[in-house]
């Protein structure tokens, strides 16, 4: 059990009467890459927010490298090395490209508000990872050139881009990326998932939720449908797309 | 300001922010402003020299609340509670006689206080720690101000007694000494300020300074950490509240403030030179070409707080904690899921911003010649004020403050002149014009100038080049 990193147990959101997530179980293990599909609606995101604590669970468990999260505030479970991305990407449009990266290593960096308004030793040595950490991760992810302009400059593809830098700069151990692929070209879908394959190979375990059946069977290990907040079949790209209950769920009919 | 009105106001072409390699632009406005600092006072007149003063007092505000509401995007619209809590806490402490009886017991504070401080600073405080050390620290602020103690045996005691609580506590026995010796240095530092305010028979000027920002700061946080909860417009009423209500507490709390028909006046100033190294001093006054009065020492005292303000203000917006803010300020769920602990940050800007206020006001207290405040000083038309001088100046500019607090306050005191003169417009007698005036200025800038004074002018000089550049290139080209 000691390789699963991301665990939920029978965990459920409600919205007022609706139940966004009811009673889903699933685990992620290190170094795989799971996607989560589904039909509009049918409570991906919902889930990402509760694995990464912007929503509170209604019911249920999860745990994050075997520790229970669900009390948690959301800065508190990036600390336990869970970095994540949005499906409207949310930089911060205020900064440069660079800044944003930066802000990404909070978890590691600890220089506090005293240190940065009187500039003492462990400022400069700090900034100096910081910057290194942030150069680095625009590098990877082919940014580098862009450093210095306002984040809001870029076009929709490299934002998408920044964010997973950004996100990759908390060295987590766990990605969770909302919908990498939607609104990017073909070329620019088939970069992301060569980069998403580099960030696997680096041992960083992926959770991606995306409607581009074609990228999600590509690049993942194991896949969970989820219809309607239930969690209705779990396996590799193969099983999953050959399940009756799948097909049913995506193409409106009612399984037997 | 939305991001989407800022993103209307810029050029097509996206020009990077900052450049590398451009650490002389860093430190330039920085030479600039200590150049001006310096001569000010042998250009100007003496109404200019007092405009220039509160410009100053006003501009340590507008940077403190931009840190605020530029860069960490919280609205306040109670600013000016803090400016009038530091103003009063300085007023009363020193403008009022100090009863020989409450020393032994504001002695004992202090001691406690300090305690505290020293406790969380060296050790990882848990709550038996806590109990302990402040038992520990009520005996020591009641022994230390036991007459004929002297101090190596003060420090001597506490290191000893810091000691043994170590070994309980299993500290590092470094540490303990350490806190022992910033305990006793506290505790001496304390003597010595109220031995000044027994011989004074009221608190020093610094003294008011630093009660002041302590309580600021114990306000700021209890407020802040229930406020700040709140977003956007829930926030600015929330903050409106409360200052409405400290201002109403200056006016009525009469047996302390003075209410508001008296104030508190007789503040006394403070001597800045006195301050200052001799050698100092005397090249001044050689350069000055005789003693400098006392408004001019004030001037040289605010300007000196502002350029301390200023280089922090900058310096913490570019570091990882302001990051942080500005982060904050864009997308909290972003920030948080990148780890940051937006609740925590938002409170400890706001204090921060507060015990800027907090200064102010003891400098605005102190202000030489004039000695008097009144609650209207600290009331919501101050806090609007501050608001239009941070938009004016540019919202995440910290120059750009300075440049509002001059426009602002130079405009009223033209609205003031103005006001002398009984102007009377088709019947209408223009009295009271201020609010009507920022509202104006405020409303103005938001179109014109979404980006404030200092940004929008420059942007206009990097258009303006750019386009001369490039017509200047197809003339070569021609």
């Amino acid at each position: 059990m000691s390789d699963v990193l991301v665990e939920t147990r029978s965990v459920t959101r409600k919205f007022g009467g609706l139940v966004a997530v009811d009673q889903v179980d699933f685990q992620v293990r290190r170094g795989q890459t799971k996607a989560l599909i589904g039909p509009n609606g049918a409570g991906k995101t919902t889930l990402l927010n509760l694995l990464s604590g912007l929503l509170p669970a209604s019911s249920g468990d999860i745990l994050i490298r075997g520790r229970s999260v669900v009390r948690c505030a959301a800065h508190e479970i990036a600390g336990l090395g869970l970095a994540r991305t949005f499906q409207n990407v949310q930089l911060f449009e205020n900064m440069t490209v660079k800044e944003n990266v930066m802000v990404g290593c909070h978890p590691w960096s600890r220089q506090g508000i005293a240190s940065g308004a009187l500039r003492w030793i462990g400022h400069w040595r700090e900034e100096k990872l910081i910057e290194e950490e942030a150069e680095r991760q625009l590098d990877f992810v082919g940014l580098s050139d862009l450093a210095d302009f306002p984040a809001h400059s870029l076009p929709f593809g490299k934002q998408r881009m920044l964010e997973i830098a950004r996100a990759l700069a908390s060295r987590p151990q766990v990605l969770l990326l909302d919908e990498p692929a939607s609104g990017l070209s073909t070329r620019e879908t088939s970069e992301l998932a060569s980069l998403l394959r580099q960030i696997s190979a680096r041992g960083i375990t992926i959770l991606l939720v995306d409607h581009d059946m074609q990228f999600v069977m590509d690049i993942s290990d194991e896949v969970v449908v989820l219809d309607q907040g239930k969690k209705i079949a779990e396996g590799t790209p193969d099983e999953v797309q050959s399940n009756p209950r799948v097909i049913a769920a995506y193409l409106g009919v009612e399984a037997k | 300001m939305k991001d989407s009105e800022r993103r209307g106001t810029h050029t097509e072409k996206a020009i990077p922010v900052r450049k590398k390699n451009l650490q002389l632009l860093n430190i330039l406005p920085f030479a600039v402003f200590l150049a001006c600092y310096a001569f000010a006072p042998r250009v100007v007149n003496d109404a200019q020299l007092t405009t220039i003063i509160y410009i100053g007092i006003y501009a340590l505000l507008a940077v403190g609340l931009n840190l605020l509401m530029g860069y960490a995007g919280q609205v306040s619209l109670g600013h000016a509670a803090f400016f009038g809590v530091g103003a009063y806490t300085s007023g009363i402490l020193t403008a009022k006689p100090i009863a020989n009886e409450v020393i032994p017991g504001v002695s004992a504070g202090v001691g406690v206080i300090s305690a505290v401080a020293a406790l969380l600073l060296l050790t990882k405080p848990s709550g038996w720690k806590l109990a302990v050390g402040i038992s520990l620290l009520v005996a020591l602020g009641w022994l230390h101000n036991l007459p004929n103690l002297i101090p190596v045996l003060c420090a001597a005691c506490a290191v000893a007694v810091m000691g043994i609580f170590g070994l309980m506590a299993k500290l590092q026995w470094m540490r303990t000494c350490l806190s022992g010796v910033v305990l006793t240095l506290v505790a001496n530092l304390s003597k010595w300020f109220l031995k000044g305010t027994l011989e004074r028979g009221s608190a020093s000027p610094w003294t008011g300074l630093l009660v002041g920002v302590f309580l600021t700061a114990v306000i700021s946080y209890l407020i802040g950490s229930q406020v700040l909860r709140l977003k956007g417009h829930y926030l600015a009423m929330a903050t409106l509240a409360f200052g409405i209500i400290v201002e109403i507490v200056f006016r009525q709390w009469t047996s302390v403030t003075g209410g508001s028909s008296d104030g508190i006046f007789n503040i006394p100033s403070i001597q800045f030179f006195s301050y200052i190294p001799g050698f100092l001093r005397r090249l001044y006054e050689a350069a000055a070409g005789g003693s400098v009065d006392l408004r001019t020492q004030y001037y040289y005292l605010v300007w000196a707080f502002v350029f301390i303000a200023i280089v922090l203000a900058v310096n913490i917006v570019r570091s990882r904690v302001g990051r942080a803010f500005r982060a904050v300020h864009s997308s909290e769920q972003a920030a948080a899921s990148l780890g940051v602990d937006t609740a925590r940050y938002k409170v400890q800007v706001f204090v921060l911003s507060a015990c800027m206020a907090s200064v102010a006001g003891t400098l605005h207290a102190h202000n030489a010649g004039i000695g008097y405040i009144h609650p209207s000083e600290f009331g919501f038309i101050v806090s609007v004020e501050l608001v239009v001088m941070v938009v004016l100046g540019g919202m995440a500019s910290v120059w750009g403050s300075l440049f509002g607090a001059a426009a602002i306050q130079t405009l009223k005191d033209r609205l003031l002149d103005l006001e002398k003169t009984n102007p009377e417009f088709w019947g209408l007698k223009l009295q009271g014009l201020d609010p009507i005036v920022f509202g104006a200025v405020l409303i103005v800038v938001m179109i014109v100038l979404p980006q404030g004074l200092v940004r929008g002018f420059s942007d206009g000089v990097a258009l303006l080049w750019r386009s001369a550049r490039r017509s200047g290139r197809q003339q070569g080209v021609n």
